[in-house]
């Protein structure tokens, strides 16, 4: 078995002529951090759908530990270790904080009773430092609050790989030192992560490598600040002016 | 040869119709976002008109169309600006919207239909007009037929060609493809989706007046041919003026083959069999995306003491009571059945099912016909079999899709099956209805036991609800009702729970049907699927509140009540003071009754702290 927990092999998604990714390939190393950056519209959230089952790829293949997953349905990834948040939150209504967590501790990689899961939810939101009322519905919650409770939902699917979709996005400044903390705190638990990220100083201090896309394409990649210092790179997020 | 050309001129004629009609329900849904139940019921009245007008006053259809189209476009309009419009702006919530445009259309459909049945009674409304036989080479044609086809084609194409090339068209289709986006680039939404909706209206009276030539109206034409213009606007994509015109006239011509090939009986099993087909091998290549928004939350009274000792009481209840009020408890249980039953599925996952009258047919159905040779547990078996297989091929067709594939399947199942159980009897069996006066002898059941039967399965029903509550399969309903994309992410095989819980669904439906047969003494495939059974299970569930296991329970004492006093009272006027109360429940009491209990209590509690 390889030493890479992600595999993403000249993966291509098409929207009608759009090609929204096209032909990307790289792989993440098991343990680390990886950033996937790239100006708004490059095709970011698109190949994380991909890898989690939401999209189909036009082409290409995504493995998991060398197993290829592409192909599968989203519920079926979520059971083979891979679990994400969502770029915009939804946090369902219907249940209160902790059923939220509760109920992906049910289903997600493990099969536990409904009671079990419910301490499981409650150890996780202590541990993404959830400060809101257990009982509470998302709609009396503040915004990090609501953040946490989609980490935790994600973390309580038990995966190995976890993708965060600007889940750093929108955090006051304080709030976002914390949860890049955590985020660091989740690597050292042995959890390979893939963030989408536009907050450049999270990126620095947490991804041992970044991938690059710009309209689809894989540009560069790297070491983050090699790859942010890349002209090609420099050009798609400043202009042809520089 | 002939007899080839023959039937493909008969199948462009209707196909042509078809065609007409998908555009504008297109129109509709597609613009002004309203799933429109009663829309053949339009077409329905414009065909009336025109019988009344060459009847009474001896005009040609042609000034039917001239002073009906603009009367249909004016109605259509004034119904979408006061009604449907103020009805639908009150959410922001797309799942809640599109299921009250459902209940409230199907609402007015009874009301519709009921005023024609007052009016005109139900039989066949025909008139004779240009039916002069055109001969076309070998081909003998009527007239009639010609002018439909010729005027449907140039009216659908005109209309493709407005949508495409006209500043309007423009307007309609940038809606029709982002209802957000388009008041930002300086669109009207509300304006134009009221021309949309009236134009949509305006094509089903031309429909309606054009057929009349030739077809007769009964009080039941329209929701026929809603049926097949929903089943033609799916199989060409929601959205696409050229796809439905396309899917029209392909089924027009399916249908007619399907009847020269097997037998004119089976028209309606042809167009279904064609949807399945579409639905199960080509759903994405229709229209994608499955995200459903909103929040349906369900709350949890524990009254299960309350509920042990109503029990204890409801068992000993006929030794107190005289056979009318046992009658009334039998009404009112066989209702608790279905009602939870329908809320099993549908309160949590919002799909609205209308083909509870379906399952209950076909348990009537089965009971009556096998129970006489071969005994009640027997029948009982099958009856549940059939139930099963038909939900669950019902739910693998639909359930993987968004909502509404399967609103429109189950709108038309009821149909279906009546129409197979009709060509059966009448192909195979050779008669039509059967008389069970001995069925209570046979099957040793008495009315006692059959409120009991119906006790116990309502029993049933609310205990499997109470313990899915507290295990993990409460949890992922909820989440599933909320949101489709985050259940899936987090594990729950969503298509499976849905497929499941629709089933349990059916079943008990289908068991209550079969327990009520005994009851009757003369069953026939109309009386057995009567779509009224459809309509008081989903009003009495969304009247007591169909996202708690006791909520439908709620809804069904009350209506049970009112259908009887309506029933007795204005016994003509049934389906039109139902249909009323129906538009009624959406408009007033859009959380259920239980919804509304809790709304006071809360309020009640709000005033009471702000006095401390």
């Amino acid at each position: 078995m390889s030493g890479h927990a992600l595999d993403i092999a000249s993966v291509s998604r098409r929207f009608g002529g759009l090609r929204a990714v096209d032909r990307v390939s790289f792989s993440v190393p098991r343990g680390e951090i990886m950033g996937l950056i790239g100006p708004n519209g490059s095709g970011k959230t698109t190949l994380l759908n991909v890898i989690m089952g939401r999209l189909a790829p036009s082409d290409g293949t995504v493995l998991k530990d060398g197993k290829r997953i592409s192909g599968r349905t989203p519920e079926q990834i979520c059971k083979l270790g891979v679990a994400s948040t969502f770029q915009l939150v939804r946090v369902p209504d219907a249940l209160n904080a902790r059923d939220n967590v509760a109920v992906a501790a049910m289903y997600g990689k493990r099969r536990i009773s409904v009671s079990s899961a419910r301490a499981e939810a409650e150890r996780l939101l202590d541990r993404v430092q959830f400060e809101g009322n257990l009982e509470a519905h998302a709609d009396q919650l503040t915004y990090f609050d609501q953040k946490r409770i989609e980490l935790a939902r994600a973390l309580a699917c038990a995966p190995d790989v976890l993708l965060l979709d600007e889940w750093l996005a929108g955090l006051n400044p304080s709030e976002l030192e914390r949860g890049i903390e955590l985020v660091h705190s989740l690597k050292s638990e042995g959890i390979t992560i893939v963030m989408v990220e536009h907050v450049m100083h999270a990126i620095r201090s947490l991804c041992s490598h970044v991938v690059v896309l710009s309209a689809g394409k894989l540009i560069a990649s790297g070491k983050p600040d090699d790859a942010l210092a890349n002209p090609e790179v420099i050009r798609v997020y400043l202009g042809d002016d520089q | 040869m002939v007899l080839f050309l023959d039937f493909m001129i008969a199948g462009l004629v209707i196909g042509g119709i078809y065609a007409l009609i998908a555009i504008g329900l297109n129109l509709q849904y597609g613009v002004a976002r309203v799933l429109n139940l009663a829309y053949g019921e339009l077409l329905m009245l414009a065909g009336y008109a025109a019988f009344w007008g060459f009847t009474l006053v001896n005009a040609s259809p042609f000034v039917t169309l001239i002073f009906g189209v603009p009367a249909a476009f004016i109605a259509s309009w004034l119904l979408f600006m006061y009604v449907l419009h103020p009805l639908l702006s009150r959410t922001r919530d797309q799942g809640k919207r599109e299921i009250d445009s459902i209940i409230s259309t199907f609402g007015l459909l009874f009301v519709l239909q009921g005023v024609a049945l007052v009016l005109w009674t139900g039989t066949d409304r025909a008139y004779t007009y240009l039916a002069d036989v055109v001969r076309l080479g070998p081909l003998a044609l009527s007239a009639n037929r010609i002018v439909t086809l010729v005027a449907a084609l140039a009216l659908a194409l005109g209309v493709y060609a407005a949508l495409r090339y006209s500043k309007t068209g423009r307007a309609l289709r940038s809606i029709a493809s982002n209802p957000e986006a388009a008041p930002l680039v300086g669109v009207d939404v509300k304006r134009y989706s009221a021309l949309a909706f009236a134009s949509g209206g305006a094509l089903a009276a031309v429909a309606g007046i054009l057929i009349s030539m030739f077809f007769g109206m009964n009080p039941t034409t329209g929701a026929a041919f809603t049926m097949k213009a929903l089943i033609v606007v799916v199989m060409g994509g929601i959205g696409h003026v050229m796809g439905g015109f396309v899917a029209g006239i392909v089924l027009g011509l399916a249908e007619q083959f399907g009847a020269l090939l097997l037998n004119s009986g089976l028209i309606t099993v042809v167009s279904f069999a064609l949807f399945s087909l579409v639905l199960l091998w080509k759903p994405e290549g229709l229209f994608g995306g499955s995200t459903r928004t909103g929040s349906g939350r369900s709350i949890r009274i524990p009254k299960e003491i309350v509920a042990l000792i109503a029990l204890a009481a409801l068992i000993v209840a006929p030794r107190y009571i005289d056979s009318f009020r046992l009658a009334q408890l039998i009404d009112i249980f066989k209702y608790v059945a279905l009602a939870t039953g329908w809320a099993f599925f549908s309160g949590p996952t919002r799909y609205i099912s209308l083909a509870a009258s379906a399952f209950y047919g076909v348990g009537n159905y089965t009971i009556a016909v096998l129970a006489p040779d071969h005994g009640y547990l027997y029948a009982l078996g099958v009856a549940a079999a059939i139930g099963i297989l038909v939900s669950a091929f019902v739910g693998l067709a639909t359930l993987r899709l968004k909502g509404m594939y399967f609103v429109i399947f189950t709108f038309g199942l009821a149909t279906l099956v009546r129409e197979i159980v009709t060509w059966y009897e009448a192909s195979i069996e050779l008669k039509a209805g059967r008389y069970l006066y001995n069925l209570e002898v046979l099957t040793g059941d008495t009315t006692l036991d059959i409120y009991y039967q119906l006790l116990a399965l309502s029993v049933f029903i609310i205990a499997l609800w109470l313990i899915r509550d507290r295990t993990r399969m409460g949890f992922a309903m909820k989440t599933l009702g909320a949101d489709e994309t985050v259940a899936r992410q987090i594990g729950i095989n969503t298509t499976r729970l849905k497929i499941g819980t629709f089933v349990v669904s059916a079943l008990v439906m289908t068991l209550a049907g079969a327990i009520m047969a005994p009851r009757s003494s003369y069953i026939d495939p109309t009386t057995a699927f009567n779509p009224t059974v459809s309509f008081l299970t989903v009003i009495m569930a969304l009247l007591g509140g169909a996202t708690s296991v006791w909520g439908p329970m709620l809804g069904v004492i009350p209506l049970v009540l009112i259908q009887d006093w309506i029933s007795i009272n204005f016994p003509n006027y049934f389906s039109i003071v139902l249909g009323l109360c129906f538009l009624g429940i959406v408009f007033f009491i859009p959380n259920g009754l239980l919804g509304l209990l809790q709304d006071w209590r809360r309020r009640w509690r709000a005033r009471r702290g702000g006095d401390a």
